[in-house]
């Protein structure tokens, strides 16, 4: 019986890609695009070993009119289509859905990794889709130029995959998330037009179909490219610690400074077991005594950053917030990125889970939402919470958990149970579900229970873009 | 009381952590090189690798290819069904990935020697092919595959001039490699990182470059297998005392992009060695009127890539400018 893939008629596919390196569909290759960083899969890799492909092919288009006659092609070949940046995703968004009856093609972009123009009077860039976070910062950078923009995962993502999922950054504070550094969006709809959202910073002439693309993960069109804003590299940082009895503590004084207007690159509340745990206590210096560390990063010109951390520390003597000087700030600046490469060292152990989980909640509810989940029970396992994106309004908070999977047969089953469990916590307490990891397939059961009747009029807004349902179909609740 | 718990507390969690360190986060065996480390990664190498940036293909990242390692190890043959792991062959060698592992995880070498055990009938046609082509590579090409009668005889030959004396001196940076990748000790018997003019052929060199600038393509090879001793600033240092003009790459240093012309990787996917040929001078070419290779391979690589356009030189060929022992002249 011929397998999805055979029946997908490759000599039709448009003109420039080849064999090979246009298109596969060679069984590693296909393994490969099966799966992105979600843990669950991790785990089902540890437990059962190499599993039998759910994608059918992969295909690199190299310029925005290839990826518009694919999408055109997959009409007459009938064949579903899944944009697929570095695979970086944590929540499965781009693992084909169970209920695909066509032949799933993964549509890789990353070919699409020029840096088209920069605009200095706009400070402004165009980028294509498919360039890895590290390397388009690293272009502006010899132009003494910023995105602003650092995921953790700015090694190993795309700028697609920054669009699709709403992501943020660790200096987000200041610069902003994803939706706020984007002018335009270049897409290629699903009836193969290609379309540019925006032309201002701001317009009134109707919705705002930047916001509305922004987040779908795949299930409207695939991005090719945007256009983004961009900084003058920052003259000064300075880098401060301070010290709190407890997260009660900690929220009132970031709540404080969010609340006077002070906009620090990076602000981190880390818990006392998250503290205690992972910052080394020689960094916390001898003024710390026990409780929350905090750091915080100025940056800008030297005046500015300047006037931002004398202010800060002013709020913190006034509200009985230690002050524990530069060395924590500059040791996390150093090895920010180095709590990345952690997880394999759990992971590889066998009957050991290990993820993430990132809320955001409104301030008042903050508090009873780090309770609420802390509260939720793991097993033989430890959760860390940090705060580390914050609002006039709220903050994030992120949760990682290590368990072990105990007497249960499997440990994926009881990564299933501990996911179902704190959820469902942060649900009854207030939270949204996700900050910037996005939706996937882990979140997309809790959409509707989020989102209630807007769910409806997605479905409404799917059909309208996508009436053959081939786009990442099965995501976003539906 | 505070400060009495805190202080009583402290042992312990000094115990806690020496535990921890002990069994969770370390990897299991001790062995942070083990495959397994690479295939559970968030893998923060893959923005330097220039098989995964040239051809997009997640399948030949650095990860991609150590994972095919891990479930080789622990479920044989269950990976590629009784296929070929022909992933293992689209690695450069270039080891950029290696520079920015927090573990310093050796891909390239442990690809290479997979090889050995996981043969690609492809790549053997494309090799043995090439291999009547360019006599004078056959070394180089066979050192990568371990089992080719002419490496065998090189590394005969070099161990038995090594004798009882433990350590092999050698003169190529490529063989030190190969010796090195194969456990057998091994140093270069000249002092890296130096140049040797060849001062009668200086005016010609000068004449030849003079007028244009020179993007250096500065070679992972050279720079890594000399241990960082000798990179392009050195080289460009060089050139520019002789009077000629040149360009750093944007690529340098630790971030020395491959251009795809070195060892066997060029025959094995020509298509993805070209778009790194090409991606290398596009992004300097509005610097440079020509490029300056550190290899006949290289150099015929980018001309080939490159078209006849684009002025490609061979640095040793720089009438006497070439690698030896000694001081400059």
């Amino acid at each position: 019986m011929p397998s999805q893939s055979d029946k997908i008629s490759t000599n039709t596919l448009p003109t420039g890609l080849g064999e090979g390196t246009g298109w596969s569909r060679d069984r590693l290759v296909l393994q490969t695009y099966s799966h992105d960083l979600w843990p669950r899969k991790l785990l089902e890799l540890r437990e059962r070993g190499p599993a039998e492909p759910t994608v059918d092919l992969v295909v690199w288009p190299e310029t925005p009119s290839q990826v518009q006659a694919l999408v055109r092609w997959a009409d007459t070949a009938d064949v579903d289509l899944i944009p697929y940046g570095a695979g970086s995703g944590v929540c499965g968004a781009t693992i084909p859905s169970g209920s695909m009856p066509r032949p799933r093609v993964m549509v890789d972009l990353k070919r699409l990794k020029r840096v088209r123009s920069l605009d200095r009077e706009s400070m402004t860039v165009w980028a294509e889709a498919g360039i890895i976070g590290e390397n388009l910062e690293r272009h502006l950078n010899q132009e003494g130029l910023t995105l602003g923009h650092f995921p953790s995962s700015i090694y190993c993502s795309s700028l697609g995959g920054y669009l699709a999922t709403r992501s943020a950054g660790q200096l987000s504070t200041k610069y902003g998330k994803i939706e706020d550094m984007v002018l335009a969006l270049e897409t290629v709809l699903p009836n193969g037009e290609l379309v540019i959202t925006g032309r201002a910073p701001r317009s009134a002439m109707g919705p705002d179909w930047t916001q509305l693309l922004l987040g779908s993960e795949g299930t409207l069109g695939v991005f090719t490219a945007a256009c983004l804003q961009v900084h003058p590299l920052p003259e000064h940082r300075e880098f401060l610690g301070f010290g709190t009895a407890d997260v009660n503590q900690a929220m009132a004084f970031t709540r404080t400074l969010m609340q006077q207007g002070i906009r620090p690159a990076v602000m981190r509340i880390y818990d006392k077991i998250e503290t205690s745990l992972t910052i080394p206590s020689e960094r916390l210096g001898t003024g710390f005594s026990g409780g929350c560390a905090i750091v915080t990063v100025f940056e800008g010109t030297q005046a500015m950053a300047a006037v931002e951390a004398s202010e800060a520390r002013r709020i913190a003597d006034s509200m009985e917030v230690s002050y524990l000087g530069p060395t924590l700030g500059t040791h996390w600046w150093e090895h920010r990125y180095d709590v990345s490469y952690k997880q394999q060292l759990i992971l590889s152990h066998d009957r050991l889970m290990l993820d993430t989980f990132e809320i955001a909640a409104t301030w008042d509810r903050l508090s009873h939402v780090y309770e609420a989940v802390k509260g939720v029970n793991l097993g033989f396992g430890v959760m860390l919470a940090h705060f580390s994106h914050f609002y006039h309004t709220g903050a994030n908070i992120y949760f990682t958990l290590a368990s072990h999977s105990g007497l249960k047969a499997s440990t994926v089953e009881h990564y299933d149970q501990v996911w179902e469990s704190i959820l469902g916590a942060a649900m009854e307490a207030g939270a949204t579900l996700s900050h910037h990891h996005g939706v996937g397939v882990q979140k997309s059961a809790w959409l509707p229970k989020e989102k209630g009747a807007f769910i409806q009029i997605y479905e409404k807004v799917k059909r309208g873009f996508d009436p053959q349902n081939r786009f990442n179909p099965g995501k976003m609740g539906l | 009381m505070a400060s009495i718990l805190k202080t009583a507390l402290t042992p312990v969690k000094w115990a806690s952590k020496q535990l921890l360190n002990r069994t969770l986060l370390r990897f299991p065996g001790g062995d942070a090189h083990d495959p397994v480390a690479c295939a559970f990664c968030p893998e923060m190498c893959r923005f330097a690798c220039p098989s995964t940036v040239a051809t997009g293909n997640d399948t030949v990242t650095p990860r991609g290819m150590m994972s095919l390692l891990y479930k080789e190890k622990r479920w044989p043959g269950k990976a590629a069904a009784g296929g070929e792991l022909w992933p293992l062959y689209g690695c450069t060698g270039c080891g950029r990935c290696t520079e920015y592992c927090i573990y310093g995880m050796p891909v390239a070498e442990k690809l290479f020697k997979a090889r050995r055990e996981h043969r690609w009938r492809g790549a053997q046609t494309a090799l043995d092919t090439r291999v009547t082509e360019e006599m004078d590579s056959v070394g180089d090409l066979a050192a990568e595959w371990g089992e080719l009668e002419v490496a065998k005889a090189r590394r005969d030959r070099t161990l038995e001039k090594a004798g009882s004396a433990g350590v092999v001196r050698v003169r190529e940076p490529k063989e030190l490699h190969y010796l090195r990748s194969e456990g057998i000790e091994a140093e270069l018997d000249w002092e890296p990182g130096l140049f040797r003019w060849d001062v009668a052929a200086q005016a010609a060199a000068r004449e030849r470059l003079s007028g244009k600038r020179w993007l250096v393509a500065e070679s992972v090879w050279l720079s890594r297998r000399l241990n960082h001793a000798a990179d392009v600033d050195h080289f460009c240092g060089v050139l520019e005392r002789l009077g000629v003009s040149t360009v750093r790459p944007y690529h340098r240093g630790k971030d020395c992009i491959d251009t795809g012309g070195e060892g066997a990787y060029r025959y094995l996917f020509p298509e993805a060695a070209a778009v790194m040929a090409r991606d290398f001078w596009e992004r300097d070419r509005d610097k440079a009127d020509g490029v300056i290779a550190f290899s006949d391979r290289a150099a015929a690589h980018l001309r080939e890539a490159l078209g006849a356009e684009v002025p490609v030189v061979e640095a040793s060929r720089l009438a006497g400018l070439r690698l030896a022992e000694g001081s400059e002249e």
